[in-house]
């Protein structure tokens, strides 16, 4: 747009540039944006004009050109040319990003460049402001005296979304002839991406009673973040005919025509825009586009075999900055493998509305046999009217996919195929059910078991019964003594029971009953019973009020042992009732 | 004592045969691709045995063949602590649960550990605690009798006891690790957006949005409103109870 009036100059100068060093230098229109906005790269080459700069390539940044423009600069004689080519980086996902240093062949490459994206819906910073010219009066103001010539610039709308189309309209007015060619200076842009609409218009008005003709350029603006955008001033340069010479007062002026043009500057009003930032919330698959999309897919072939490729066509057609439109995702289809992308962009005009085509090409190479479908593909544009996000779909489409040479998928034999080929995944999916008959019985057991149940307390009491028994065990064998005169109780109260059963054999009822005596005492003292005498146990007893009954008793036995046929069954349950009552005397004293 | 577990086992199992006509037709839907009249199906075989992980497993196919991902997650989960050594059953639940933004196998975790610290389930690390505390007790009670009567017959019981009380501590511990990884109160989100509240009602702010399919634990309950933790991301919410499905 703006490098018309230079085409000149270019010609009149080019030579004056071969001599001139390559350098090249990158800017950013800002370094800190919000998710869904956009940033500007400018990358400035100056020096050549046959030097490309490749677009930077940045992980999750989308990258796209937005342009180029041409400038050639005299100045003391000599000449500078340079070239600034525009990229757009949207950003897929918030944090930090780093443009990596880019160059030309024979200049040095520009510094690294960092920049900040923040959450959806964040504050960012307003773009730079565009560059101040001094101001100059430009449309005639209420009561004024209307100029001769003026230009005005003005934009469809105060306030738009970032990405949303505002078109801006520049008109120069005049109301005597001209002079030669007005040169037209475009508004510097700040935090804006303008696309030419190519809809120049020509007319006449009448302004104040004064009819002018006029001519307009629209172009269509792009905010690429939120905050304020800023139109610098246009300028138009003109020569407009002095009042003489339109008048003819001065004789010489009508006669040779030698008085000079008034050059004049006609200088616009610079225009702010307030750009709002998009709703948080954007779907996954949201590009940027805001305006208006639709979608179609297509494929090239409707039936193709195994290993043949295919061209999938994916376009995106609507209106607004349709560039910016990335690729719609496509879900994985392992059942076939796709090659890199190429798009292109058409733009296109409906009315003042700025649009175009963006079509994406991928070739795709069925890998397994059957119906390969190829599920809809979605993108989501954001309507400005309705302040909300709409998404459209392609229908899906089906590709019969026939079976391939047998060889399709292997490698060629010969001295050269030493490796097996892979098995190769084509989709991932549950597997199939199972018959409920491969039970492991072992484990089943073992749950059954470990349920929880009462009768895990058995063990428990098993083992304690056992320890209780040992200890009882050990207890008894630790002191013998204790044991014996533990004892000594139940086995004289055995003999006596024995000695009364064995009534009508007097010899043996005597014999038991003297053994229990005996033992009761040789028991309780721990003496050995051979031996054992009513004199030694009187010495170590302590039954002293028990002592005489026991010597009366201790010697019936006695003479009883040697007469044993003497006692009858009463004398025997007497001395058995006795030596009963003894052991209980002596018992009661011992403890 | 083998003999009296297998016989014990018995009487617990449900044998496979006795619902063969009701699974021949589940697998019929399922072969015919009617995944809803499956999926009822096998949820009528699966109430019926409870303790079947082949049939839970099949339960969670149909649904999500079906497009149930969180019912089907919570079928694949009981199979998977009933018989966890099925590749079957964990190679479906990773699908389930990667579909849900979770792996069966959390980051960071070496496959080989986590094979083998669920080599065995729940249920059968209890089994073998409780037997090998059966042989500890019964062995040790024995060795204390048969030492009254042989040193050597005690010394051989005790050392086996010993033993067999080894193997109990190690069951033991396993037993309550995987008790705290997998604990009873767990719960799957059966709805597209369960909403976390910071709190048991409507009133309470919503905290987190948790997706369909993800396993949570249940920590308590107020009427109709579960306490629930997000075993991933180890944040806590209050949901409607009728969003998780218990496992």
């Amino acid at each position: 747009m703006k490098t018309a009036a230079y085409v000149l100059l270019a010609l009149l100068c080019g030579a004056g540039a071969r001599a001139q060093a390559v350098s090249v230098s990158a800017s950013l229109d800002n370094d800190r944006i919000s998710l869904g906005e956009q940033l500007l790269l400018t990358v400035t080459v100056s020096g050549s004009a046959s030097a490309t700069v490749p677009a930077p390539k940045i992980d999750n940044v989308e990258t796209y050109e937005s342009g180029r423009s041409q400038s050639m600069v005299i100045q003391n004689g000599s000449m500078t040319s340079s070239i600034a080519y525009s990229y757009v980086l949207s950003p897929r996902k918030p944090g930090k990003f780093r443009i990596p240093p880019l160059s030309v062949p024979g200049a040095a490459p520009t510094e690294a460049i960092e920049f900040e994206v923040l959450g959806p819906g964040a504050p960012a910073q307003s773009p730079r402001p565009p560059a101040g010219e001094p101001h100059a009066p430009a449309p005639p103001r209420p009561g004024a005296q209307a100029p001769d010539a003026f230009v005005t610039a003005a934009l469809a709308k105060k306030r738009a979304f970032v990405n949303e189309q505002v078109t801006m309209v520049i008109r120069f007015l005049t109301a005597v002839p001209l002079i030669g060619q007005p040169r037209y200076e475009a508004p510097k842009l700040s935090g804006l991406l303008s696309e030419d609409l190519g809809s120049s218009g020509q007319g006449t008005t009448t302004i104040g009673g004064r009819v002018y003709n006029y001519s307009e350029i629209r172009t269509a603006l792009f905010p690429v973040q939120s905050g304020r955008a800023g139109v610098g001033q246009a300028v138009v340069t003109v020569q407009l005919p002095t009042r003489h010479m339109r008048t003819g007062d001065d004789f010489f002026d009508r006669f040779f025509g030698m008085s000079s043009p008034e050059t004049r500057r006609l200088i616009s009003d610079p225009l702010e825009l307030n750009v709002e930032a998009l709703p948080p919330n954007a779907p996954d698959d949201f590009s940027g586009v805001v305006g208006a999309l639709t979608i179609a897919t297509s494929i090239d072939r409707a039936a193709v075999k195994v290993g043949e490729a295919v061209t999938l066509t994916v376009t995106v057609q609507g209106l607004g900055n349709l560039q910016s439109a990335a690729e719609p995702k496509r879900p994985e289809i392992s059942a076939a493998r796709f090659f890199s992308s190429e798009n292109s962009f058409t733009p296109e005009r409906s009315g003042d509305k700025a649009g175009g085509k963006k079509i994406f090409r991928t070739v795709m190479v069925p890998r397994v046999s059957g119906t390969l479908e190829i599920p809809a593909l979605s993108a989501s544009y954001f309507d400005s009217d309705k302040r909300a996000y709409v998404r459209v779909k392609s229908p899906p489409l089906r590709l019969n996919v026939l079976p391939g040479p047998a060889n399709a998928s292997f490698p060629a034999s010969g001295p050269g195929a030493v490796s097996a080929p892979d098995v190769t995944a084509v989709s991932e999916d549950i597997r199939y059910i199972k018959i409920p008959d491969d039970r492991s019985v072992v484990g089943d057991a073992l749950a059954a078991f470990g349920a929880t149940r009462p009768w895990h307390a058995l063990p428990f009491l098993f083992c304690f019964g056992s320890i209780l028994l040992e200890w009882r065990r050990r207890l008894l064998t630790s002191d013998p003594r204790a044991r014996r005169a533990r004892h000594a109780r139940a086995t004289a109260e055995r003999r006596l029971r024995q000695a009364a059963q064995a009534g009508s054999d007097p010899s043996r009822a005597v014999t038991l009953l003297a053994e229990a005596l005996s033992g009761y005492f040789a028991d309780i003292l721990n003496q050995p019973v051979a031996g054992l005498t009513y004199k030694s146990v009187a010495e170590r007893a302590h039954g002293g009020a028990s002592l005489p009954r026991l010597k009366v008793v201790w010697e019936e036995l006695d003479l009883l042992r040697f007469a044993p046929k003497a006692a009858n069954q009463a004398e025997i349950e007497r001395l058995a009732s006795d030596i009963q009552a003894l052991m209980t005397a002596f018992d009661k004293e011992r403890k | 004592m083998m003999i009296a577990i297998a016989l014990l086992a018995g009487l617990s199992l449900t044998t496979p045969a006795r619902c063969a006509p009701a699974f021949d037709e589940a697998k019929t839907h399922y072969d015919a691709g009617r995944f809803e009249q499956s999926s009822i199906a096998f949820a009528a075989l699966a109430a019926q045995n409870p303790r079947n992980a082949a049939l839970q497993y099949d339960l969670g196919n149909a649904l999500l063949k079906s497009g149930k991902l969180g019912s089907a997650v919570a079928a694949y989960q009981r199979a998977f602590d009933l018989d966890p050594r099925d590749a079957d059953v964990r190679a479906n639940l990773d699908f389930a649960l990667k579909r849900a933004g979770e792996e069966l196998i959390a980051p960071g975790v070496p496959p080989l550990a986590f094979f083998a610290f669920t080599f065995l389930s729940s249920r059968e690390l209890a089994g073998l605690h409780w037997v090998s505390a059966w042989l500890t007790l019964i062995l040790a009670g024995l060795g204390f009798i048969a030492a009254k009567r042989s040193d050597e017959t005690s010394t051989s019981l005790r050392s086996a006891a010993a033993f067999c009380c080894s193997a109990w501590i190690v069951f033991g511990l396993w037993w309550a690790g995987l008790q705290a990884v997998l604990p009873v109160g767990r719960g799957v989100i059966t709805t597209t957006r369960a909403e976390l509240r910071n709190g048991p009602g409507e009133k309470f702010s919503v905290g987190y949005i948790a997706p369909e399919g993800r396993r949570v634990r249940i920590l308590s309950h107020n009427g109709q409103w579960l306490e629930v933790g997000l075993l991933k991301e180890g944040v806590k919410g209050w949901v409607l109870a009728s969003c998780v499905e218990r496992i």
